[in-house]
């Protein structure tokens, strides 16, 4: 190409105060020119440009989002909620792996052998959910557990969105599990509700002690209580979730509720020395 | 290696798929000027015109396979900064620049009756009869290369309206073009 802007051009058009005809040329020009655009560069003041190249190089460097960080954000969590679940133990393969190979475990158990096996199940399965919240947080599970704690957000909002992320990545195996377990049709949905409760009444009694110690209190009380309603030799297991027992469960899932809202403040010393 | 002044465009940006940061440094200083300059024209909040450069230069750099070679890098880039620029300035309409008066065709020199008389009839004088409304619209569409959605995003207007007004600067264009001054 022959023609080229002239100086005058170039400094009105970096100036800003070029028509509207001879800026859009310019444009158009600059677009195939080389020449022309270095011949523009030395006009053009270095503020904005030092700032802007100073913020590409923090971007560029700075750790990409994890795929489903940017899924959540998506979804309308905020980027710092989604690094907060992200970084719950319950995202991380090995605890999946645990839980998938626990689940496997139990629902073969249920499958194979006589009545105990289904016991076992019912034992195992609605506390592998709080399992995975006494890991949710603490200085023995959470990696970012330093880092957490001294972030300006309340541990309530914490330990609620770690145990959102616990549910997500463990419900669904276990239901897919005890959907698979023959003759036990209602198996897959009914356990759900003892879960529920035992997942609340975790959360409630651990604004008065750790969180460890707390998940260890109800999955005792609930492996007794499983294997006493059971009857001798385990003649009808399925007791504990029979569905005249469903609404309790209910019941103790919403007193939970309401006593970790009104203690919710309290949570500071949750996942402390287990 | 070859310093990376010495290479062209094209090699820099597929330089960038190997995160070599010394390969978008050259880049930058290529062409964040003149895309500064020409983002400056449309946008009178320097904030926003520093936010577009660094998305677009963040997004080159995470997107650049999906240059395609047949393409010119300037273009490219400028395809990114403008639409960029648009989503920094969504709901913000008192930042979008109108356009400079076009002075050129209200008083056109002699030279510039020439070269746009010969070539294209009077366009500049038709342009220059636009309404501003109208002039607008044509600037984002077909110098910036915009769709209709993203210039009704820019100028804070519905897209079925720069739709029309694109029709009718076209028209009148037109009409104008083809001697019918009345």
């Amino acid at each position: 190409m022959t023609w080229h802007i002239d100086d005058r051009a170039l400094e009105s058009y970096v100036a800003g105060t070029a028509d509207s005809a001879s800026g859009s040329s310019a444009e158009q020009h600059l677009v195939h020119c080389a020449g022309c655009r270095e011949r523009l560069a030395v006009l053009v003041p270095g503020d904005l440009l030092d700032r802007a190249w100073t913020g590409v190089l923090e971007d560029v460097q700075a750790p990409r989002p994890s795929l489903v960080e940017r899924m959540l954000c998506r979804l309308g969590v905020s980027t710092d909620q989604a690094l907060l679940l992200w970084t719950a133990p319950a995202f991380r393969a090995p605890w999946l792996a645990a839980t998938a190979l626990t689940v496997a475990f139990v629902a073969l158990a249920a499958t194979t052998s006589d009545t105990r096996g289904l016991v076992l199940f019912l034992v195992v399965a609605p506390l592998l959910p709080v399992a995975g919240v006494a890991l949710a947080y603490g200085p023995d599970a959470d990696e970012a557990y330093e880092i957490t704690t001294a972030a300006p957000a309340s541990a309530l909002r914490l330990v609620l969105l770690r145990t959102v992320a616990v549910l997500v990545t463990t419900l669904p195996l276990i239901v897919v599990a005890g959907w698979l377990v023959p003759g036990q049709e209602g198996l897959a949905v009914t356990w759900l509700a003892p879960s529920l409760a035992a997942v609340t009444a975790t959360l409630a009694a651990s604004t008065w002690t750790s969180v460890s110690r707390a998940a260890l209190a109800v999955c005792v009380i609930w492996g007794v209580l499983v294997v006493s309603v059971a009857g001798p030799g385990f003649a009808s297991p399925t007791t504990a979730i029979a569905p005249p027992n469903i609404p309790w469960y209910l019941v103790l899932a919403i007193v939970c509720v309401v006593v970790l809202w009104r203690r919710g403040g309290r949570l500071h010393q949750l996942g402390g020395i287990s | 290696m070859r310093a990376w002044s010495e290479c062209r465009d094209e090699e820099l940006v597929s330089a960038l798929a190997g995160d070599d940061l010394g390969a978008l440094h050259e880049l930058y200083r290529r062409h964040a000027p003149w895309l500064s300059v020409r983002l400056s024209r449309r946008c009178s909040d320097r904030d926003a015109v520093a936010d577009a450069l660094q998305d677009c230069f963040t997004a080159a750099w995470r997107g650049s396979a999906r240059f395609r070679n047949d393409g010119e890098v300037p273009a490219w880039l400028w395809g990114i900064a403008v639409r960029r620029l648009v989503s920094r300035l969504r709901g913000r309409p008192e930042a979008v620049l109108p356009l400079g008066p076009w002075d050129g065709a209200s008083e056109p020199s002699a030279e510039e009756r020439v070269l746009l008389g010969v070539e294209y009839g009077d366009l500049g004088a038709a342009l220059a009869r636009l309404s501003p409304e109208m002039r607008a619209v044509v600037q984002a569409t077909v110098l910036d290369g915009l769709s209709n959605k993203e210039t009704a995003q820019l100028l804070g207007i519905p897209s079925n309206t720069v739709k029309t007004r694109l029709h009718r600067a076209k028209a009148h264009l037109r009409h104008e073009l083809a001697g019918g001054i009345s």
